[in-house]
Formats: C-alpha cells, structure tokens, sequence
C-alpha cells in the first residue's frame, strides 16, 4: 500500500459482502434441523443476557449469606453446637451431609467448609464448592 | 408506502405467535425477512463472512427459541438483532485469542481506479478488525454498530441491552484502544480519522 493510494479515502464503511444463495441455503438447512432436532441444551447459555457476568458477584454473596446464617443459626440455637475448637468438613466427589442440633449441612462433592469460634462467634466460612443449610422451625 | 407502527406491531406479533407455534411457513417468512438485517450486524461486528454461518444458524436458532417471549416492545427486527448481537458476544467470548497473521499484501498493479480503491477499501477493513479483535468484545460491538455501520447510540444501546451513556463510553474506549493500536499504522490511523469524520 503505498502514500499514493492513502490521498485516495476508502469506502467508508467497508463494504458488506453478500452471502450466496448457496451459503444461504446451507444456514436455512442447519436452521429447520436443528429446530426439528431441538438441541435444547447447546443453546439454553444464550437466553439470559450474556451482556452482564454475575458470577463472580454471585459466589461471594453467597459465600458471605452462608456465613451469616450459620453465626446467627448458631448464636440463636438453644443447643449450641460445639464450635470450641476450629473445624473443617470436606466432602469427597460425592456429596456429604454433616448435623449438630438442628441444623443440617449438605456439601457439594468437593466442598470444602471451615468453622471456627472467634471472640465468642461461631464463624463458618466456604472455602469453595457449595453448601447448603437447613434450619429446624423455631 | 410504509406501515403505520401500530400496523407494523400488529403483523410483527402475529408472524411471531405463528412461528412459535411451529408454523413452518411463518418461520420461513420470518427467515427470509431478517436474515439480511441479521446478517449486516453480525457482519459488521465480524469483519467478514468468515464463521458466519454458524453464527447466523444459532441466531436463527436462538430467535425461534425465544419467540414466545416476544411482546412487541420493538419492532421485529431489532428483536433478532439483539438475540445476534446476545450470540456473537458469546461467540467473541469463546474464541481463542486471535493470532498475528503473517500475509503478504497484494500490490495492486491494475490501473483500474475503482479495483484500486476497493482493493484499498479492503486492506484498511482488515487492519481494521485485526485490530478490533485485541480490544474488549464490549466496545467492539459498541464500536462496529455505532462508528462503522452508522447507529444511533439509541439504538446500539437498544440491541446491546445498555444504557446510551454505557454505549458511549464503550465507543469512546474503542476508539482510544484502536488509536493507541493504530499508531505505527499511517493507513489505519486515517482511516480511524475518515470513520470518525463520517460519524454525526
């Protein structure tokens, strides 16, 4: 490319450049197949808006709403659950389920959940995986 | 002479509930109606035909799979614009990251002014993805609807599900991104200079 040729503007914008009639035809097969197939999984991603990631607000948040659940389910419980000593409960590739007084805790497979006492507060914090907690009515 | 709105809603909803009903005929008249308009954004946001097929297929598929949800709140086809736009973000967000191309670029010895220019036109738009596809996914699409096909922020906000100022501030972003890119590129920064001149 040479100056010469730079004193001379480009078409602005580029041109788009049409698809064939076969090309087009090819898009519409795929198109009816995959409807009549319903490949319902491989597109089910593109539904919500892709525009906004809430995953990475998502697993602190529920990090934080586990913690605080626990602390307060603990604080409150009439049979406090003995938390003296630091604690950790991994699960395997299979799920877990771990119980003191009425609280319940089921771990993902490969969770990984520690719970200590500190200045007279139980503290649980979800190093990774999930969990979740099941309260008695009170 | 053009539909009322109110005439062109009606139609939009009717063809839309026919479709999701499975009406083979109306999937195919809805096809056939905004495949062209489906097809210049993701152009404009891919730079070529390239891969567009597989685009063009999971849009298609995608709109026929959320036809149920529509409601008329736009028209027709900036509804399937925006699914495309949902897919080709998706898409550029897959991608490996692109890798430097080494060609060799054509001389171009026809004296013929027009195979010149179109030759020209041709090389600039190349330089100009190769550098789009180093800047974010966001402003590129910001910056291809807004700056090289001539949208309104309005509208770019609309098929981007942004806000007009988030649309702005991309388009700024991207033209910073891709003046900091071009700058050891005389042909590319002019071209920067002409797209930006021929915007409002």
């Amino acid at each position: 490319m040479t100056n010469d040729e730079r004193q001379e503007p480009p078409v602005i914008p580029p041109a788009i450049e049409p698809l064939s009639d076969t090309a087009w035809a090819r898009v519409e097969r795929g198109v009816w197949s995959r409807l009549d197939a319903d490949a319902a999984p491989a597109a089910a991603a593109v539904r919500g808006s892709p525009w906004r990631s809430w995953r990475p607000v998502w697993a602190p948040l529920a990090a934080a709403a586990v913690i605080a659940l626990v602390i307060g389910v603990v604080h409150d419980s009439p049979e406090r659950a003995p938390l003296g000593e630091p604690s950790r409960a991994v699960s395997g590739a299979s799920p877990s389920t771990i119980s003191f007084g009425d609280v319940h805790i089921e771990l993902d497979p490969q969770t990984a959940l520690g719970m200590s006492h500190e200045t007279g507060q139980p503290i649980a914090s979800l190093e990774r995986g999930a969990a979740w907690f099941t309260v008695a009515p009170r | 002479m053009a539909l009322p709105a109110s005439a062109v809603r009606e139609r939009d909803l009717e063809l839309a509930r026919r479709a999701a009903t499975g009406d083979r005929a109306a999937q195919r008249a809805l096809f056939v109606e905004q495949r062209a308009q489906v097809h210049r954004a993701l152009y404009r946001v891919l730079g070529s035909n390239r891969d567009i097929e597989d685009l063009l297929q999971d849009s298609f598929i995608e709109i026929f799979r959320a036809l149920p949800s529509f409601r008329g709140d736009s028209s027709l086809a900036r509804w399937c614009q925006t699914i495309a736009m949902r897919v080709a973000y998706l898409a550029l967000s897959r991608r490996r990251p692109p890798t430097v191309e080494l060609s060799l670029v054509e001389e171009i010895v026809s004296d013929d002014r027009d195979l010149s220019r179109q030759a020209h036109a041709r090389e600039v738009a190349r330089r100009l993805y190769a550098a789009l596809d180093r800047i974010d996914i966001k402003y590129r699409i910001a910056f291809a609807l807004a700056v090289i096909d001539g949208r309104s922020l309005a509208e770019v906000a609309a098929l981007t599900e942004a806000s007009v100022v988030a649309v702005k501030t991309r388009v700024w972003r991207a033209r910073r991104q891709l003046a900091q890119r071009a700058r050891k590129d005389a042909v590319l920064t002019a071209y920067l200079q002409d797209l930006s001149g021929a915007q409002p």
